[in-house]
């Protein structure tokens, strides 16, 4: 009689065990998941980073310096740059227009990212453009108050991806 | 007979080490994830701040100086690429000397291209 009820007692807390395992392992579960997910919400978060540097280099690069080399043409260019001190030469704007999507991406090395570039009137309204409209997770969009024509207007540059 | 343990004592003891091993595996596992990605994450930041830096002294014209402090070795080659600790890698837009180097940093637009030396 005593042995009978001595290993009843132990089925129990054999089944009680399991019971904390299999809920352990749920929050275990719970616990995983939300470490997957913050660890993606990291890395989203870092190459969101790294677009932003790379919009805001490339947006002072375009209305702060002429380029290298200062007088560049299409087929010399290492980086395109529109003006000064926020001041765009026209000549330099028309050049950029028509350089090669290649060119662009390779010359800001932005190969892994797409971009939109526009100026618009200080109305709104889209004086020149090139590049795709973001369709992408991830954008990023610079605006720079330029002269333009020797008029104000704002340069928006938007890396995406 | 009171001395002796239950074969299903046994089996709870022996499922419970196992499984207190798998969670000490899993949690130095994530300890040590944590510590590499704060580690590129430190790395990635320095990297980030030489490259805007450098970019900034250049567009600001001959004459420009930025001051920075890098507790990290920073290798800024002349191709536009920059490394921390010899991993991280970033860009930066212009024309800088290379350098290789911590501590206390003066990046200075030297007129054609941004020298950067300790101070």
């Amino acid at each position: 009689m005593y042995n009978m009820h001595n290993t009843q007692r132990a089925q129990a807390a054999v089944a009680d065990l399991f019971i904390g395992i299999f809920l352990f392992l749920i929050v275990f579960a719970a616990m995983m998941a939300m470490w997957n997910t913050s660890a993606a919400r990291l890395s989203d978060d870092v190459a969101y980073r790294e677009m932003q540097q790379h919009a805001f280099q490339i947006a002072d690069f375009l209305v702060k310096h002429p380029g290298i080399p200062g007088q560049w043409k299409a087929d010399n260019v290492t980086i395109a740059g529109l003006g000064r001190d926020r001041e765009l030469d026209a000549a330099k704007v028309a050049l950029f227009l028509n350089l090669s999507e290649q060119q662009v991406l390779g010359m800001y090395r932005i190969q892994s990212y797409n971009y939109s570039w526009q100026l618009e009137s200080a109305a709104g309204a889209v004086l020149t453009a090139r590049g795709f409209p973001s369709q992408g997770n991830q954008s990023v969009s610079v605006t720079r108050v330029v002269m333009y024509n020797e008029t104000p207007a704002i340069m928006r540059l938007t890396l995406w991806q | 007979m009171k001395g002796q343990v239950s074969i299903e004592f046994m089996f709870a003891i022996g499922v419970m080490v196992l499984f207190f091993l798998g969670i000490l595996a899993v949690g130095i596992q994530k300890g040590t994830e944590i510590r590499d990605t704060r580690l590129q994450l430190e790395q990635e930041h320095v990297c980030a701040q030489i490259a805007h830096a450098i970019t900034q002294a250049y567009l600001g014209g001959e004459g420009t100086a930025l001051r920075m402090r890098a507790e990290r070795t920073i290798t800024v080659r002349d191709d536009t690429s920059i490394f921390v600790d010899d991993v991280a890698r970033c860009r930066y837009l212009g024309v800088s000397a290379g350098f290789n180097g911590t501590g206390l940093l003066e990046v200075r637009n030297a007129g054609s291209q941004v020298v950067i030396a300790n101070v």
